[in-house]
């Protein structure tokens, strides 16, 4: 199939966007997520989100998908948790004081009113470093939003009239993490005199840079670290893209500030705080990074156990996801769902990846994954959240690593990355490179596990470095794919077999193989699908039920097949909801690769 | 530097502001890299399967070298490794460059099924052997085409005389709670004669899967040890057993217990009675004279366990954990039982 650049068909696909509805988002089975929207200062331009320290601030929260309820909708608003200062404060009414705040949201979608400040002494320290988050108050409660905002006595932005508004994907802030695929945006005057011409504007990265930077573009131009725009005085809206500049992530939430300056005078207009979000080695986290995704862990696994059921899948899934063609493309949502429900717990939180194929005492060691086992079992530093690991009625970490935490697996036969790669053959198909299936994978299973969980099939998820090997896996596939353009699902260069299960028979291409096949246990079924056929015998249980759909609808369909979690950044379909994640070092491909 | 910091560098030597890094560009540089090692691996190759050059000459072509990536070359050394004629040495490595075809060709793997449990041939080949069919037992094609041959050829290969075998063995067949091999192993627990490990990796492996079949003996082991690693060990496993509830609140409460059994105690009752959990601990937290790590993993777990989604979720009365939380928090003999104190006040009972 030819392929044609996303630049070409861009333009059109901006139009479809601006004109669909966002999709629904569950994150539970047959419920529905809670959308909000928060303003402060009660208006939707982010000009005014600038807050003085003990002097209340108006603001309002409201539902925006109110007909999905019967029920009001009860939250939690609260500072983040492993953040230090600066501290917001809130109140029903009158002067702010308690650092948490729990509201009611009416499901006719009304507006509810409560008071914000800054805590007493505090100060932000740039802009956009003070967070609010929005939780639903429920047991297996999640992060529906957050809106970042400043501390300080006056705010940087220009004399009013003068107020535009931003929009990253929809008017909530829950969707505003990007990876390296662009995302739509939009842009237009809350407020501005009438009577002259449109204004040009530039959308650049708030200086000085932090961790977290942005490119802009409108197709066909090719993204940038600043884009021009005019915007219509009328208020019309202005579409736009944006994306994680490759080698910029974030280091923190809400660290990618986004800015709008008038062309004539360079006024300041607005700006709007967003996180870069991507996974990355996990051998190379700030501490803070690191914590966070323990943290996470920790809670999803000991809080109410909602771990424990990505254990029940894989502990069954037999030949479903493994020794077959799909053992690539059934992994992929299968990590992403663990990765979302991290992400309902703390959403600056990525999948961060092991790179078994080098050395990784940062990883192993005792405030990380674990350090070398003491009487077969990882050990821990006492304040590790992973130190109180139970599951399944078990306590501790069984992994005796066949290899020291300074060593690399590639000296005791683990594939290079670049082997991995090279994997396919001088042809580069998928058929071959699959086999990456045994080694590294299999083998580093084996290596690691040493008579621990991790080694065999039935147990390894219950070591939550499981994860981490496979987003690895993960990412070699995604690298393989963008070095040779391995993402087209109509081709047999990127998946083989092509089509659905038909009888009779073929074991390697038996039910859930196929690129057109349903995957379990998404799809619900169990046991013989066809009475009879042995190519249609799933697991006798299918843990979990359907995929729950992305926050912020960037994932892969409820039921997914592996055609539909191929092309993961979805690049020759810009506009499209791409499954909503990146590695730090495989970048948006922009163009066919030769 | 990392790896992508050094192609960013190669690739955006002049990148001015505003500019981005071109994709296009990185990808050849990878693709380059890739090419490269392809060349290398090919001559490498090349050396190592003729067998006209010395054994020497041949290993050292491929020292470094962690497995073929291009099939001929796998295939060159699965004929290596499968024939009798070549060096011992010479088909260790092979089996270990032919990465894991004995996961996915059927052929290779039956071959593989023979040498592993061949007493004639040398300890190192068996054991290459072994290694290569436990990694393969990892969900592979060729294991799901003929699960019945793995088992039977590990089972084997868990009596095997060398104890590295026998231990690749059994660590495979433990993980998918394979029957025989956990008789085995609770054999040699009962009559130390027949043991294939030592006995706190039997116990280890026994409960690796699913301990519950065996939590009498795990019991008696906890009683009557024969080593304090074993007890430990056996611990670490009953925390799903009610039985032993009492039995392992003692342990972790007995000042005369060194630190790993009260830990593992610890974890156990953790694993299987979250709920009871705080108050098991609180007269161990309480104790100031107790060791100031076990104190602060007892306040870890108990925080873990409070902190759902977010603390104000579970909203409780206090109870006598909190209370004590709060005494430690204002005043404790150890820093790090304090700090651990004021972490659970914050995160299980932020003000509201």
């Amino acid at each position: 199939m030819t392929r044609t650049s996303w630049r070409t068909a861009a333009p059109t696909l901006l139009l479809l966007v601006a004109q669909c509805a966002r999709p629904a988002v569950p994150t539970r089975p047959a419920e529905p997520l809670a959308r909000v929207e928060l303003q402060i200062d009660n208006t939707a331009t982010q000009a005014d989100d600038y807050v003085p320290a003990g002097t209340s601030t108006p603001a309002r929260i409201r539902l925006l998908n109110p007909t999905e309820f019967t029920v009001p909708v009860p939250v939690t608003l609260k500072n983040l948790d492993f953040q230090p200062a600066p501290q917001l404060v809130f109140a029903t009414s009158g002067t702010p004081s308690a650092a948490t705040l729990d509201l009611t949201l009416p499901f006719d979608g009304s507006w509810v009113p409560f008071a914000v400040a800054g805590g007493a002494g505090q100060a932000s320290r740039r802009d956009k470093d003070a967070v609010i988050e929005i939780l639903e108050r429920r047991p297996d409660g999640i992060v529906l939003g957050r809106k970042a905002l400043m501390i300080a006595k006056s705010t940087p932005i220009g004399p009013p009239p003068w107020r535009v508004e931003i929009e990253v994907g929809g008017v909530e802030t829950i969707d505003d993490y990007v990876a390296w695929r662009p995302v739509p945006a939009r842009i237009r005057f809350a407020a501005a005199p009438g009577g002259g011409p449109d204004v040009p504007v530039i959308v650049r990265n708030m200086a000085p840079t932090t961790a977290g930077r942005l490119v802009f573009l409108v197709p066909p131009a090719a993204p940038a670290t600043t884009l021009n725009l005019t915007l219509p005085r009328n208020g019309s809206w202005v579409s736009f893209f944006l994306a994680g500049d490759f080698g910029h992530p974030s280091a923190t939430d809400k660290d990618a500030v986004l800015e709008v300056v008038r062309v004539a005078d360079t006024q300041l207009l607005g700006r709007e705080a967003v996180m870069v979000r991507v996974r990355k080695n996990a051998n190379s986290l700030t501490t803070d990074e690191r914590d966070r995704f323990l943290y996470a862990i920790a809670r999803l696994n000991l809080g109410l156990g909602n771990y424990l059921v990505h254990q029940q899948i894989h502990a069954v899934t037999s030949s479903q996801g493994h020794g077959g063609p799909a053992f690539l493309a059934w992994h992929r949502p299968y990590i992403l769902r663990y990765e979302r429900e991290l992400q309902a717990i703390d959403p600056s939180v990525a999948l961060h990846y092991w790179r078994f194929d080098q050395a990784a005492p940062t990883i192993f060691a005792t405030n990380f994954m674990g350090g070398p086992p003491s009487g077969g079992q990882a050990t821990f530093d006492a304040t590790n959240p992973l130190a109180a690991w139970t599951i399944e009625g078990f306590t501790g970490i069984p992994r005796n690593p066949g290899y020291a935490p300074g060593q690399s697996p590639t000296a005791f036969g683990i594939s290079t990355e670049t082997a991995t790669l090279a994997m396919g053959g001088a042809g580069n198909i998928y058929s071959a490179f699959r086999n990456m299936e045994g080694n590294p994978h299999g083998f580093i299973h084996g290596l690691t596990g040493g008579g621990g969980w991790i080694g065999s099939v039935p147990t390894a998820a219950r070591d939550p470095l499981f994860f981490m090997l496979h987003a690895n896996v993960d990412r070699l596939w995604a690298k393989w794919q963008w070095l040779y353009g391995r993402d087209d699902e109509t081709s047999t260069a990127s998946y083989d077999p092509l089509g659905a299960y038909t009888a009779p028979c073929v074991f390697t291409r038996r039910l859930g193989q196929n690129a057109d096949d349903h995957m379990w246990p998404w799809d619900g079924t169990t046991g013989f699908v066809t009475p009879g056929d042995p190519c249609t015998q799933r697991p006798p249980v299918a843990p979990g039920g359907a995929l729950p759909a992305a926050i912020g609808g960037w994932g892969p369909p409820v039921i997914p097949r592996p055609r539909d979690v191929l092309d993961y950044d979805r690049w020759r379909l810009l506009g499209s909801t791409g499954l909503g994640y990146g590695y730090d070092d495989v970048p948006y491909a922009q163009t066919t690769p030769p | 530097m990392t790896k992508i910091a050094l192609l960013f560098l190669m690739i955006t030597p002049g990148l001015a502001a505003g500019q981005v890094v071109n994709t296009d560009s990185l990808r050849r540089v990878e693709r380059a890299a890739i090419d490269r090692d392809r060349t290398q691996g090919a001559s490498a190759a090349a050396i190592f399967l003729s067998r006209a050059r010395p054994a020497a000459e041949r290993l050292a072509a491929v020292r470094g070298i962690a497995a073929f990536a291009e099939q001929q070359q796998v295939d060159g050394a699965v004929a290596v490794a499968l024939d009798s004629a070549e060096p011992v040495a010479i088909r260790v490595r092979a089996l270990q460059l032919a990465g894991g075809r004995a996961g996915v060709d059927t052929t290779f793997s039956r071959r593989l099924f023979a040498l592993a449990t061949d007493r004639a041939t040398s300890t190192d080949l068996r054991n290459e052997a072994v290694t290569q069919l436990a990694f393969a037992m990892f969900g592979s094609a060729a294991m799901h085409a003929q699960l019945d041959a793995f088992l039977q050829t590990l089972r084997a290969a868990a009596r095997d005389p060398e104890i590295r075998i026998r231990r690749t063995a059994l660590r495979a067949l433990a993980g998918y709670g394979d029957g025989p091999a956990l008789t085995l192993l609770q054999e040699g627990l009962l009559s130390p004669q027949a043991a294939l490990l030592p006995p706190a990796e039997a116990v280890q492996l026994l409960g690796l899967k699913d301990p519950a079949p065996f939590y009498e003996l795990l019991r008696r082991l906890m009683r009557e040890p024969p080593d304090s690693t074993t007890r430990v060990a056996a611990i670490r496993l009953l925390g799903g057993d009610t039985q032993s509830r009492d039995a392992l609140a003692h342990v972790l409460r007995d000042v005369r217990e060194s630190p790993t059994p009260r830990q593992a105690a610890l974890g156990a009752l953790a694993a299987g009675d979250p709920a009871g959990l705080p108050q098991n601990v609180v007269p161990v937290v309480a104790d100031e004279a107790a060791p100031s790590d076990l104190r602060v993993r007892a306040i870890k777990a108990v925080e873990i366990t409070r902190t759902s989604r977010d603390p104000r979720v579970f909203a409780r009365a206090p109870d006598e954990f909190d209370r004590v939380m709060e005494r430690l928090a204002a005043r404790s003999a150890a820093a790090a039982v304090q700090a651990a104190a004021k972490t659970y006040l914050v995160r299980t009972r932020a003000p509201r």
